[in-house]
């Protein structure tokens, strides 16, 4: 997440030129699954962490905030789409997940801070399905977790003093019945 | 990641929140300040209760959702509701009247109206609720709806239907009234892809209108044209003469309660109409003809390899079956790898210490031509298993427990027959064979399941090496006819058919799901527990009365399914039944019986009867359990029928069940 927020997106791009000739290309992505009539086309993103990343057509089809671009633009295969919220990391994992269609089983296996990572990059890079699949596969990590799982989970910071947070547990005390604290 | 919480926006939050349950959504009040009234806006409502058996915990459910409906936020519309709850309406401790059944139906009814109205964006609705309760018609107007799914309701007065989102139903035991059919719901929902249909009653000459974009269906008794281009299929229904089109886009085929007869040519004709099938699933089989050669029938034919179905030889990658471990596997590999863990964990293990349990489940795929096809590959396969499991067990004498369910051509290793510290053998998909003399001193267990035993050797071998055999389970075994079998002294449980009875006098516990009363010759002395299914009842239960004069210390009774019962007999001019008059009831049910269970009551003058006898004459009866099985609204008359018998028993509590 490295810089994220602090240059602006035409520093990004420079910056991220002279790393491209540095550290080569990476390809990602799968020829075969590739569509039509733009077989093969790949489109070049640029990652926070300052990696370009060549991503099939079908995959950036998904991210509207991309499509938003290249409908605006006019654009040809050399253009680079920085994506300054999203680092290199999770753009291979966000891939991983279109290319695997979703399979929930593929989600068991990221990370609490991954998922967190892939849903705010799913927001910003507003792909609808991944968003959907990221949230549904946190709901199921934190369900039926205890309030103090769910607070780490998310980071959070109990605010609330003791008699505080006793007082709200009396005002709903039906959904605090029966549930264990562990 | 420090910051990463406040990359949460509140729309984002609301969003993960919508897919928990309410009761966990309103505890998050308590995380932090930011987060103490977030709740209220969470679009979604999420209340479930399974069977309670206390009228105070329903009571605290409908106050949970109650308060929860009333405190949230309602600028906030609903896009997700969930509401399931089982009633049990037949327990008298939570409620018992009619009208009772009423009042809460309607104020059901109207709570969940009040929650959906303006909810018109509503996306997903899923009711378990009561049979009794009819669904609001309120649920007609979302026309946004996406996914619904309706159980135990009933489904009346609906002018019209309109759900051009919808793309799942899932419908079980659902009741529609008289005006309304599953044809003319589905005809409202021209863009759904996913259907699953349980227990529902459909008028015989409905027309259903097809479904262009069924992708799912799981369904009975169901015209087949409406659905030709569903791409998975799960049916318990399988009639060769309805498979006369091309399932083009058909990949995977389930079929359960499957009756086979000619060698399965009539399945293979059919899935000449499933070219693109990948998988298929073929779970229960009724009446398999196992060990056919062996009686002078013919050797199964299966179509020469020129007209093996396309799908079979060109697309099919799984053969999986039921309640094996790894059946379910369509790659080589995948079983390479279960075979790799399983031979590199006993390489590794320190063989000083012997095995005393030892189970290896699974089903090989041995049509799938990705796994092995060639007889040889099988030969090949079976004699490394065999080789691996004699190695893994040999230099274990002490082995007590040991489960193998493999396949039908692996010969059981012989080395098993040397077991004798053996207490515990479950075999199934196994072959027996070659096997000189069998000496189990100490087995307690055995269970068996789809074996073969060869020529040589048969069950009453197998069983006269046991003398001390305690429970016998017996499936799928062919018996030779004029065997003879060996006293079983200590046998208490058994559940086996086709069996002598004259073996198992002793028996505590028997299952079995044959009865012919002319078998029961004998007085089984220390019977306490019976359960007989499949039973055949002609001349008014007289037979089965007259059976339990032998089994004068049974407890415990319990009748399954019952074949060919006469269904409103006297409506047809029938006498009435006639049981025998009270100064002849059977010893065990005036003196001992405690619980007696009808498990598949499906409301005949004849069942009715019986129970009605039962209850009126055990006179020590605890426990009088009905299972009832009715798609219809039978079901209150058969409670009412039913509560009103006189019982003998002060202490008896009859108790209803559904079949489900």
């Amino acid at each position: 997440m490295a810089e994220r927020g602090e240059s602006s997106e035409a520093v990004m791009l420079k910056k991220t030129e002279e790393e491209k000739l540095r550290k080569g290309k990476m390809i990602v992505g799968d020829e075969s699954k590739a569509g039509y009539e733009e077989e093969g086309k790949k489109v070049k993103l640029v990652t926070s962490d300052g990696v370009t990343m060549e991503v099939e057509i079908s995959i950036v089809k998904e991210m509207e905030i991309i499509q938003t671009f290249i409908g605006a633009t006019d654009t040809d295969d050399s253009f680079i789409f920085p994506i300054s919220n999203v680092s290199s990391h999770i753009l291979n994992q966000i891939i991983e997940l279109v290319k695997g269609e979703y399979d929930q089983e593929l989600a068991k296996k990221l990370s609490h801070d991954e998922l967190k990572e892939i849903l705010v990059a799913a927001n910003y890079l507003n792909m609808k399905t991944l968003f959907h699949f990221i949230a549904t596969a946190i709901a199921n990590v934190i369900q039926n977790k205890s309030v103090e799982f769910v607070r780490d989970f998310f980071g959070i910071v109990n605010d609330f003093t003791e008699e505080e947070e006793a007082e709200l547990r009396k005002t709903n005390a039906w959904a605090f019945e029966g549930v264990d604290e562990d | 990641m420090a910051d990463m919480i406040s990359n949460f926006s509140a729309d984002i939050l609301l969003y993960i929140l919508s897919f928990l349950p309410t009761k966990q959504v309103v505890a998050t009040s308590v995380l932090c300040k930011r987060w103490n009234l977030l709740w209220r806006s969470v679009p979604s409502f999420d209340f479930c209760i399974g069977n309670e058996n206390r009228k105070e915990t329903y009571d605290q459910f409908f106050h949970s959702v109650f308060s929860f409906l009333r405190s949230r936020d309602r600028d906030q519309p609903l896009l997700r509701f969930r509401l399931n709850y089982f009633f049990n309406s037949f327990d008298p401790t939570i409620r018992y009247s009619y009208s009772a059944i009423r009042d809460t139906e309607s104020i059901i009814k109207k709570r969940i109206e009040d929650a959906v109205s303006g909810s018109a964006r509503i996306q997903h609705l899923d009711l378990s609720l009561d049979l009794y309760i009819v669904m609001p018609s309120v649920v007609f107007t979302f026309k946004t709806l996406v996914f619904l799914k309706l159980a135990n309701i009933t489904v009346k007065n609906i002018p019209f239907v309109d759900f051009p989102m919808l793309k799942i139903l899932h419908l079980n035991c659902v009741l529609f009234s008289k005006g309304l059919d599953l044809s003319q719901l589905l005809s409202g929902c021209p863009n759904l892809e996913d259907l699953e249909v349980k227990h529902i009653l459909i008028h015989g000459e409905r027309k259903f209108s097809r479904l262009y974009n069924l992708i799912n269906m799981a369904a009975k008794l169901f015209p087949f044209e409406i659905v030709k281009n569903v791409k998975v299929l799960s049916s318990d229904m399988f009639r060769q003469q309805e498979w006369i089109f091309d399932f083009q886009n058909l990949v995977q085929l389930k079929l359960d309660n499957l009756y086979i007869k000619n060698n399965w040519v009539e399945l293979l004709e059919t899935l000449r109409h499933c070219p693109m099938l990948q998988t298929l699933a073929i779970g229960y089989i009724d009446k398999i003809t196992f060990g056919s050669s062996a009686e002078g029938h013919e050797e199964a034919v299966l179509p020469d390899p020129q007209s093996v179905p396309a799908c079979i030889s060109s697309h099919l990658k799984t053969f999986p079956s039921f309640d094996f471990c790894i059946g379910n596997e369509n790659r080589k590999e995948t079983y390479d790898q279960f075979f790799h863990s399983v031979f590199s964990f006993l390489r590794s293990r320190d063989r000083d210490q012997p095995l005393l349990r030892f189970r290896l489940n699974y089903f090989f795929n041995s049509f799938d031509p990705t796994i092995r096809y060639s007889y040889s590959a099988i030969r090949d396969t079976e004699s490394i298993i065999k080789k691996r499991i004699e190695d893994a067990v040999s230099g274990s004498a002490r082995i007590q427990h040991l489960d193998l369910s493999l396949d039908l051509y692996i010969v059981m290793p012989s080395v098993v027959f040397t077991f004798k510290t053996l207490v515990f053998l479950k075999l199934a998909n196994i072959t027996v064979k070659n096997i000189p003399f069998v000496d189990f001193p100490m087995l307690k267990i055995l269970h068996l399941n789809c074996v073969l035993f060869s020529k040589g050797l048969d069950l009453s071998q197998l069983l006269s090496g046991c003398p001390n055999l305690e429970d016998l389970e017996v499936k799928h075994i062919l018996i030779h006819g004029e065997r003879k079998f060996s006293r079983l002294y200590n046998l208490i449980n058994m559940a086996a058919k086709l069996f002598p009875f004259e073996i198992v006098k002793n028996v505590k516990v028997l299952s079995s799901d044959m009865f012919r009363q002319q078998e029961w010759i004998f007085d089984f002395q220390n019977l306490v527990q019976l359960k007989l299914d499949n039973l055949y009842i002609k001349n008014n239960w007289v037979e089965l009365l007259e059976t339990l004069r032998h089994c004068p210390m049974l407890q415990t009774l319990a009748i399954g399914y019952i074949d060919k019962i006469t269904f409103g007999s006297s409506a047809e001019g029938h006498e009435e039944a006639v049981l025998p008059d009270p100064q002849s009831v059977p010893a065990c049910i005036s003196s001992h019986l405690k619980t007696c269970t009808l498990e598949c009551y499906r409301g005949s003058i004849d069942e009715l009867l019986f129970a009605r006898y039962i209850m009126q004459n055990a006179k020590y009866l605890r426990t009088m359990k009905i299972k009832i099985f009715s798609y219809n609204g039978e079901k209150l008359n058969m409670i009412r029928d039913l509560s009103s018998c006189m019982k003998s028993s002060d202490t008896c509590k009859l108790s209803f069940h559904n079949y489900y």
